[in-house]
């Protein structure tokens, strides 16, 4: 009673806000836990639920894994518009269920969860399928070490019983999930013969050093940041067999094409999102594939007919004038940012608004584990960077200190405004990037929704 | 000032970088080479030699807990030579972690007592809860015209607390923020040129002024006052450095 009670509640509240047009997707699901603590053990029971958790990659990871659903013609609910703690998804979950607290159509649920609450959550759930995208360094300031992080989501991993867990075997911290837990696990990766072995600066060490023993690993190649083939000279722990191995890729500006291998079968894909980290997100919905039996063709074709999720990596169109947005929240995703730009070499003005509210993370000093002197790299295809949002002078300072020249705001303005004078700037044909970190992200969506009328996002 | 150089050395790099530390030793090899001083960065880790004469300016950072117990190991074994360079006089600037490690003592969360280097007066002692915040604090090591000049601004994540012994001069005092016990409103430590922290990551680039001190102390030691002074008259541009700062200050401040 007490569960359809706090069902009902969230149910109103929701619909209150949606009439007043309001884009909240906390307070509902808030008041429900309030009311019933444990209502998301009753809410998600009716459904076979897949959870994709991590560091960086959750919401595209968790778009493509829909599209692999998609392909196989099976209906399901999905936390999509990105609100991934605990009062999120049962917002989700309340939403497909009728009042009663039976599924309204779909029993299957996609459901991106953030690495604290999966701790807490993951029992309640109870996924089917568990896929882990990698552990770098975020939001420090929110749960302490990355260490830490791992152990929240291992915490959760060890709750999850009947889940088959799909883990980025090239990270040895997401790979000792599945070498501490009896559960099934398929790991993806790359494979080392034709890697390539480059990377946006060697600094990204955090987990340079075993996880098993604190050793330091050696790598016989890395793709990015601590991600590659390791193995521990002092204790032996290794990069596990991979079952979804990729061997070749290539980015293009708004596209990666990439070859892959399950055990004896081949195929190649080509994903409307570029970055070599959306390869792994995309290998990732491969190995979500894998665990639910689904044909591989299939899963390969659902993933070619995506398209990027929220605020990651979108592009509109003012007149002949292109506007790119990427949202970036740690140094490792504007480090593959920065390299995905020298890989696609374009003319571009660049645009960081970067605000440090809690959900962006309160400390900024990551700014300085980013190699912004790879920009130079860009040359005269850089046609001007700016920088706005509550920290915008900081990343002027980490621009100048990186040797770039960069236009900042002396009195403080809106992201709107400084958006506005770019886009005068610009020549027709030119393309602005736009690196919002999260909550800076919602000031550009509402400016280019504006500027070109978009559709809310949940209609 | 053309003919001067400074070595600087990043200990622990691979270890000791949890909150952007590389910030200050970039923060000093720009301000350096802007002032035409030619400067380099050598970093030095587990196993690597250190050679106290060779570097002006040591930096140290801060780092995660089971990488904090790799790096005391370490340094016991460069001991010698890391007191070599601190009796020298060389600047070191020593963040968070950095900083515990150069104090007596470091009583941890299972309340054993881990010896320091004992290079200044204080000890610390862990903490369950996690100070971390934005800071404002006054430091008139720092030189200024206007009022704000002397206030640096960083932000703290830490969970020891740290005690100053009887005469350790803090690094300033904190006006917003915990400091180094939350109690006794002192942030950080300095004794002669050892400037230690909690202000973490990038508290040089956030503080022109600081980063200029400890290039001017590292000139005074290296080729005497009259020197260092020529080569510090002429400040490289800060208006980016003084927006930041000042921004910082009146969003924490009011």
């Amino acid at each position: 009673m007490r569960y359809l009670l706090a069902l009902w509640i969230c149910k109103f509240t929701t619909w209150v806000l949606r009439t007043l047009h309001r884009g909240g997707t906390a307070l509902p699901g808030k008041l429900a836990l309030k009311v019933c603590p444990d209502i998301l053990t009753s809410l998600a029971k009716d459904f076979d639920v897949y959870v994709v958790s991590g560091t960086n990659g959750k919401t595209t990871t968790a778009l493509l894994m829909s599209a692999v659903l998609d392909g196989q013609g099976i209906p399901y609910i999905s936390n999509r518009s990105g609100s991934n703690l605990e009062r999120g998804i049962v917002a989700c979950f309340a939403e497909g269920v009728t009042v009663m607290g039976k599924p309204k159509g779909p029993t299957h649920a996609v459901i991106e969860c953030d690495e604290a609450a999966f701790a807490k959550v993951a029992d309640k759930l109870n996924p089917k399928v568990l896929v882990v995208t990698n552990f770098f360094k975020d939001q420090l300031d929110r749960y302490g070490e990355v260490t830490h992080t791992l152990e929240l989501v291992k915490t959760g991993a060890s709750k999850a019983k009947e889940a088959i867990f799909v883990l980025n075997g090239d990270d040895q911290l997401c790979a000792s999930i599945g070498a501490d837990l009896p559960n099934k696990a398929i790991y993806y990766g790359m494979d080392n013969s034709t890697a390539k072995v480059k990377d946006g600066g060697n600094s990204e060490v955090e987990a340079g050093y075993c996880i098993k023993c604190q050793s330091k690993l050696e790598y016989a190649f890395t793709s990015y940041g601590h991600l590659g083939k390791f193995h521990c000279p002092a204790c032996g722990y290794a990069r596990p067999e991979l079952q979804v191995e990729m061997d070749s890729y290539k980015l293009s500006i708004d596209s990666a094409e990439f070859a892959y291998a399950i055990g004896e079968s081949r195929h190649n894909c080509t994903i409307k999102v570029s970055g070599l980290y959306n390869v792994y997100n995309a290998m990732g919905a491969i190995g979500f594939g894998e665990a639910l039996g689904f044909d591989r063709d299939q899963v390969s074709a659902s993933l070619e007919s995506s398209n990027p999720g929220f605020g990651r990596m979108e592009t509109v169109r003012i007149g002949n004038k292109a506007v790119r947005t990427v949202l970036v929240k740690n140094p490792m995703g504007y480090n593959q940012v920065i390299n995905y730009l020298l890989e696609v070499k374009q003319p571009l003005r660049i645009c960081f608004a970067l605000n440090d509210n809690i959900a962006d993370g309160v400390d900024i000093s990551w700014l300085w584990d980013v190699n912004f002197e790879n920009l130079e790299k860009l040359g005269d295809d850089l046609k001007g960077m700016y920088t706005c949002g509550m920290r915008g002078a900081d990343v002027a300072v980490r621009l100048k200190y990186a040797g770039l020249e960069v236009e900042y705001q002396e009195t403080p303005k809106s992201v709107a405004e400084v958006m506005n004078q770019i886009l005068e700037q610009m020549e027709d044909g030119e393309t602005l990037l736009v690196l919002p970190s999260y909550t800076a992200m919602f000031e550009v969506r509402s400016f280019l929704q504006d500027k070109i009328k978009m559709k809310e996002f949940w209609n | 000032m053309d003919g001067l150089s400074i070595r600087i050395c990043h200990l622990y790099p691979d270890l000791l970088n949890t909150y952007g530390d590389k910030g200050n030793v970039t923060a000093l090899l720009k301000r350096c080479q802007w002032r035409n001083i030619e400067a380099e960065v050598v970093p030095v880790s587990l196993g690597d030699a250190f050679d106290p004469d060779q570097y002006d300016i040591v930096c140290i950072g801060g780092g995660q807990e089971r990488e904090r117990a790799t790096v005391c190991q370490d340094m016991i074994d460069k001991a010698d030579s890391i007191k070599a360079s601190l009796a020298q006089g060389k600047v070191w600037l020593c963040i968070s972690s950095g900083m515990q490690i150069m104090g007596k003592y470091y009583v941890n969360s299972q309340g054993e007592k881990i010896q320091g280097l004992g290079a200044v007066d204080f000890w610390t002692e862990a903490s369950k809860n996690k100070i971390q915040g934005d800071v404002v604090a006054e430091c008139n090591l720092v030189g200024g015209v206007e009022d704000q000049d002397t206030y640096v601004v960083g932000f703290e994540s830490h969970s020891g607390r740290t005690y100053l012994g009887e005469g350790v001069e803090p690094l300033a005092k904190v006006l917003v923020g915990q400091g180094n016990n939350g109690t006794d409103g002192t942030e950080g430590a300095v004794v002669g040129n050892i400037f230690c922290s909690y202000l973490h990551g990038s508290l040089l680039p956030k503080n022109y002024r600081l980063t200029d001190l400890l290039i001017s102390r590292a000139l005074v030691g290296k080729y005497g006052q009259e020197v260092a002074d020529q080569a510090m008259a002429n400040t490289p541009d800060f208006a980016v450095e003084e927006l930041a700062r000042k921004g910082c200050i009146s969003r924490v401040l009011h």
